[in-house]
């Protein structure tokens, strides 16, 4: 679902922003080839080569980017503070784009000038591979709302998601390069701020979602969007010895709910079979409690509460999350 | 050589201020063009000789967004 919103959000702001001026690049460059060789009248090659290059450089990027931010989430307060600093970024990003305030305006980056001499000339040449070196080139010139991204892909602090998610992003935003001078003609200008304004709502809750997230895999008392379905109880054994069983899967923690004792040791072994994803990072902030598991593994967690209340559990993002409450 | 100010209008995004200095330096006898897009300006440098204040703010308008003399 989260690629999906990605890719939306690519469709709309992304799209309109980006092909306003990429397209205007890649027309030059198709206008210039043309004029070169009378022949060669189409435009669909050249724009099957600014966007196949366009979106292995992003894919890259987005790789590039996922590891920068595993690099920065050494200690789980790290991560915890760049994840919330993606996450405002995105919001001021998608606060510009709703024109909330100027001073949002200085928080979208300009790209260097010799950046966009270069990118300029390139656009200028009839060179057969200019449009495809032209689409590499456009991740030096980022709009607010590929940033907002690009700091989601930090965020997600694995080379593979980050990647996956400019790879939707990207995606999103290509198939108006096909149809760009027939879309922009056909769509007002009224409509277009509609379409940036919902496209900053979806980036302002994708922000907080983040935020949300983030705060709950650190142990706060957040929000709970649990994409783990349906809360599983397990309170049969509240005997002297309390062993305790969760599977990891794909799609979080079973069960996710544990009622413990007061003053009783706690043994809780993690199962994986065959499992990927996030899940695999099992946390329990509240504890300084870090495992991470092996798509398939078996790992044991000790403790004793000392005290009544609920203690938090979730994967490393907060993305799956689960209670272990503590009784008298 | 003179330098001038114009405020713009209608930008959205850091690469609309790409794409106003493209075509301001396409223009004969502007020297270079400085768009700021978190300060909705752009600053030419211009030979007056060749280039009126008009023809920058015509040019601006052709590119997409609308430009007043500072």
């Amino acid at each position: 679902m989260e690629f999906v919103t990605i890719f939306l959000i690519g469709l709309t702001a992304g799209g309109l922003g980006c092909a306003a001026v990429q397209g205007g690049l890649l027309a030059s460059a198709v206008a210039a080839r043309k004029e070169l060789d009378q022949k060669d009248k189409n435009d669909f090659i050249p724009t099957l080569s600014f966007l196949g290059a366009k979106l292995i450089c992003y894919a890259i990027l987005g790789g590039v980017l996922g590891l920068f931010g595993a690099a920065l989430s050494i200690s789980d307060n790290l991560r915890t503070i760049m994840q919330v600093a993606a996450g405002v970024y995105m919001i001021i990003v998608a606060l510009n784009l709703l024109n909330a305030h100027p001073i949002f305006r200085y928080f979208i980056l300009q790209p260097p000038r010799f950046l966009t001499r270069l990118i300029r000339n390139q656009s200028k040449s009839a060179d057969i591979f200019a449009p495809g070196l032209l689409g590499a080139m456009t991740i030096f010139i980022p709009c607010g709302t590929t940033l907002a991204m690009e700091a989601l892909a930090i965020s997600s602090g694995s080379a593979l998601k980050g990647s996956l998610i400019l790879i939707s992003f990207v995606l999103g935003t290509s198939p108006i390069f096909f149809g760009l001078g027939y879309i922009t003609a056909k769509l007002s200008d009224s409509f277009q701020k509609t379409f940036f304004k919902l496209a900053a709502w979806v980036i302002i809750f994708v922000g907080l979602f983040t935020i949300n997230n983030t705060l709950g895999a650190a142990g706060f008392p957040v929000v709970t969007i649990d994409f783990s379905g349906q809360e599983q109880q397990q309170t049969a054994n509240i005997a002297a010895k309390q062993e305790y069983q969760i599977d990891i899967s794909g799609s979080g923690y079973s069960p996710n709910y544990l009622k413990v004792k007061k003053g009783l040791p706690v043994k809780i072994t993690l199962n994986s079979n065959n499992s990927y994803g996030c899940a695999l990072a099992f946390r329990i902030p509240s504890l300084g409690i870090s495992k991470n598991l092996r798509p398939t593994d078996s790992q044991t967690i000790e403790f004793t509460p000392t005290e009544v209340g609920q203690i938090p559990f979730s994967c490393s993002m907060g993305m799956f999350r689960g209670v272990i409450d503590v009784v008298s | 050589m003179i330098k001038k100010k114009f405020k713009i209008t209608g930008m959205h995004c850091t690469s609309c201020a790409m794409t106003i200095d493209m075509d301001l330096e396409d223009l004969e006898g502007v020297k270079a063009s400085d768009t700021s897009y978190a300060k909705m300006e752009t600053e030419v440098e211009f030979d007056p000789d060749k280039v009126t204040d008009n023809l920058v703010i015509e040019t601006i308008k052709k590119t997409g967004y609308s430009a007043i003399l500072e």
